[in-house]
């Protein structure tokens, strides 16, 4: 369980970037979490992993206090797939990258090999193994890099804008990563601006602005609160979006729903 | 918009300092005369005077608290050093005079000036460059070399590598950011740290090898290969007769210096 | 009259074993806004490359058919001539921007300086250009130290500057945050009422659909559809060739899927609402 209690964060220049959060995430919950640029949703995920450490309350990762053991230790819970996998890539080919984890935690060539491989399933890369990645399409290498994640077998994966720069395959193969890793009981946060990919793959939304949390619940308690929607500066799904236009009550989200209604 | 800042590109480059609105490379030839000077003379006098004038440009061009800062890291362990290795070195010489006592350790004057000397040159040299380059930038010494005939395909390459050192750097900080993030131990002693950093080399090179390709297309959509006609909306200022006079005297000073160093060594033999 | 025609290309990188276009055959007329879409590896950054002369000048490579720019073969073309009549933004806003000029006003200055446009009438363009693309704001920042969505909006100053009739821009918000896409958007809103020819490379299907007035779908290194938006947008087919629809057009689909057909599959928000009020 991930709890984050009265947390505030301020960057080393002084800069204030959340204020009193509060928030719980159980095992095996899919979460979106959405709001403007600057709201603070990546301050808020790098407090879950221990890069920033609140300076006023406090993060708990399964009952360890991130501000008692150093980054490396909360990140083995709780994996962090960065917007940009250049930032993350270090290897020189896409296999070394995503085994490297698994060597560096000093496991079985055997349990490597089934790490490695679990997660090259998942992630729809087999092809691309053997090539360096800096010669991999980005949408593709944005996949190693979730890989590399899924392979050191953290709790909790938090993936930051996944489906920026995929097509409808890429958007398709992260959709069916968040339902396997769920079901294995692992726990998949997303930031996402992406709010069609939030609504069909995310059960529960939070959303953000003002450097806290100003709804936490299902797609419809976010989309169809029009005060929530208007102050995180979020974009209602499109079906939402003519729903609402069309005067039609019942937080109408989904295609199905919509047609069933006409 | 800032209207006002637009068209202050319609006027020559402009810093509003004396010393710093010099063209590039007339303030090159003086600090080189006067640099190379300095250690042709080779001696803590003239080390001093150089010393002391590039101070006042400093002062004078408001770069007195970096210049200061990176001179002293070069001056006090240069004194130092120096003057120990001397006093190790001739200490022991007969006709030696001397000056004090350290704590037991015998000090004299002659391998003590010779110490000065050659840091003095040293510090002489180092001041009035680092003069000229806190008080020059490196596009502006590019786009005078431009003028003169130097190519702008040398000159990008020559300024566009300095900014990739400087992104280099910056990509290496998120890469190390990132493996913490992955569950590498980066924080603890100098090994752990130095484990973690190794690997992040190459891909910082390689990113930085692969952002070549990009580059040069983004450039040449910006039409880099265009023959014909170059115009420059950074134009500098046409260079004054005393701007030559200043050279001139810079270059005087030079030739003495060396007359000075012949005569010297004559003198000696 | 077509002022970019494709015959019969097929194009292979050097070093690859693939072909990266197949066999395409294809035209773009002068003002028109065309969008293309399709798979990632598809071969749309290749027709890119190829439109702007990249390919042959810059990647070598297997090069056959005829590419033709205002009648004239690409491989006649050189690419300094080329980079003077077809503009190129690309994804990385990293790499777009020089990395040798220290104000943004500079940075936008760039590709007249190499045109030599007179420096007067350079200044005034550059005003003209930084008001147009909202950021007047920024001249005096140095574009090294600027957010990818602000260098992005740099980059297509730099371009738009220098006035070409024509415009290719390959998926220019991809590695952008939403706030720097928004501002995409509006740039590419404004260019949409310019007269210019734009060929526009990107997933966010709503906005092609908003935009463009024909658009081509690649799958594999072929044109596997070609035609007016609407047309093309609301195949049903298109999901097979693992290209994206609008969200309305799937809902449209949907609606005739369960009996109740609209009068036409919509494609934009406002199309859909206006038939449904219709139909009700």
């Amino acid at each position: 369980m991930i709890e984050i209690k009265n947390a505030s964060f301020r960057y080393p220049n002084g800069f204030v970037a959340l204020e009193n959060i509060n928030l719980t995430i159980k095992e095996g919950e899919k979460v979106a979490i959405v709001g403007q640029n600057g709201a603070g949703k990546t301050t808020c995920v790098k407090m879950m992993n221990g890069l920033n450490r609140p300076f006023e309350g406090d993060v708990i990762i399964d009952g360890v206090n991130t501000k008692e053991v150093t980054v490396a230790t909360v990140a083995r819970k709780v994996g962090y797939v960065f917007q940009n996998p250049d930032e993350q890539i270090f290897n020189s080919t896409a296999r070394k990258e995503i085994e490297f984890m698994p060597r560096y935690y000093k496991l079985s060539e055997e349990e490597v090999k089934q790490r490695v491989d679990h997660a090259v399933e998942i992630c729809d890369i087999a092809k691309y193994m053997d090539t360096n990645p800096y010669e991999i399409p980005y949408p593709i290498r944005k996949f190693v890099a979730i890989a590399a994640v899924i392979a050191s077998r953290p709790k909790y994966i938090v993936l930051d804008e996944p489906t920026a720069g995929q097509d409808l395959h890429g958007t398709e193969v992260l959709g069916k990563m968040v339902d396997t890793l769920t079901n294995e009981g692992i726990t998949v946060l997303t930031i996402t601006h992406d709010m069609e990919f939030a609504v069909r793959n995310f059960d529960r939304i939070i959303a953000m602005a003002h450097k806290n949390i100003i709804c936490d619940g299902t797609a419809q308690d976010v989309f169809w609160n029009e005060e929530v929607v208007a102050d995180a500066k979020i974009k209602k799904p499109a079906i939402g979006e003519l729903a609402k236009r069309l005067g039609l009550d019942g937080k109408i989200l989904f295609c199905d729903e919509l047609v069933d209604r006409l | 918009m800032d209207k006002e800042f637009a068209y202050s590109y319609n006027d020559y480059v402009k810093y509003g300092n004396g010393f710093k609105d010099l063209n590039p490379i007339s303030k090159l030839i003086i600090a080189l005369c006067l640099g190379i000077s300095s250690c042709i003379i080779h001696t803590w006098q003239f080390g001093v005077v150089l010393i002391v004038f590039s101070t006042i440009i400093a002062i004078y061009s408001k770069v007195f608290s970096k210049y200061i800062k990176s001179l002293l890291t070069i001056a006090i362990p240069l004194l130092l050093l120096s003057s120990i290795m001397r006093q190790l070195q001739y200490g022991h010489m007969e006709g030696n005079t001397p000056i004090f006592n350290l704590l037991g350790w015998q000090w004299y004057k002659e391998p003590f000036v010779a110490g000065m000397d050659i840091s003095c040159y040293i510090i002489g040299f180092s001041s009035v460059l680092l003069i000229y380059f806190l008080n020059t930038e490196m596009r502006d010494l590019m786009l005078a070399l431009e003028n003169r005939g130097v190519s702008h395909v040398t000159s990008y390459i020559m300024l566009s590598s300095m900014q990739s050192i400087i992104d280099m750097k910056k990509s290496a900080d998120t890469i190390l950011e990132s493996q913490k993030a992955r569950g590498i131990e980066t924080d603890g002693n100098i090994i752990v740290r130095m484990k973690a950093f190794f690997p992040t080399l190459g891909p910082i090179l390689l990113s930085a090898m692969s952002g070549t390709e990009e580059k040069a297309i983004a450039m040449d959509a910006r039409a880099f290969s265009h023959e014909g006609g170059h115009t420059y909306l950074r134009v500098l200022r046409p260079i004054p007769v005393w701007e030559y006079i200043l050279d001139a005297l810079a270059i005087l000073v030079l030739i003495g210096s060396i007359v000075f160093a012949v005569l010297r060594a004559m003198h000696r033999i | 009259m077509a002022f970019i025609e494709l015959k019969n290309v097929s194009y292979k990188y050097p070093y690859t074993k693939n072909y990266a276009l197949q066999d395409v055959t294809c035209s773009f007329e002068k003002g028109k806004f065309y969008g293309i879409i399709g798979e990632n590896g598809g071969g749309k950054t290749t027709l890119c490359n190829l439109i702007r002369g990249l390919i042959p000048h810059f990647y070598l490579g297997k090069l056959t058919g005829e590419c033709l720019i205002e009648g004239k073969d690409i491989r006649e073309w050189n690419t300094a001539e080329l980079s003077s009549q077809i503009g190129y933004v690309f994804q990385n806003p990293f790499t777009q921007i020089s990395g040798i000029k220290s104000t943004v006003f500079e940075e936008v200055a760039i590709g007249l300086e190499n045109l030599g446009v007179p420096k007067d009438e350079m200044i005034e363009r550059v005003i003209d250009v930084c008001n147009q693309l909202d950021i007047g704001h920024l001249i005096r920042n140095n574009p090294n130290e600027l957010s990818g969505g602000q260098r992005q909006r740099v980059a297509f100053a730099s371009i738009i500057a220098m006035d070409t009739d024509t415009l290719v821009i390959d998926e220019p918000t991809s590695q952008l945050d939403p706030e720097g896409t928004e501002n995409v958007f509006k740039i590419i809103n404004t260019l949409k009422h310019s007269n210019k020819t734009i060929i526009l490379v990107e997933h966010k299907i709503d906005l092609i659909a908003e935009f463009c007035d024909e658009i081509l779908v690649m799958e594999n290194g072929t044109v596997v559809f070609n035609g007016p938006a609407h047309e093309v947008l609301t195949k049903r087919e298109l999901l097979d060739h693992k290209a994206s629809i609008p969200e309305v057009a799937r809902f449209g689909l949907a609606m005739e899927d369960a009996g109740k057909p609209l009068p036409r599959v919509p494609v934009t928000m406002d199309e859909a609402y206006k038939l449904i009020k219709e139909r009700r």
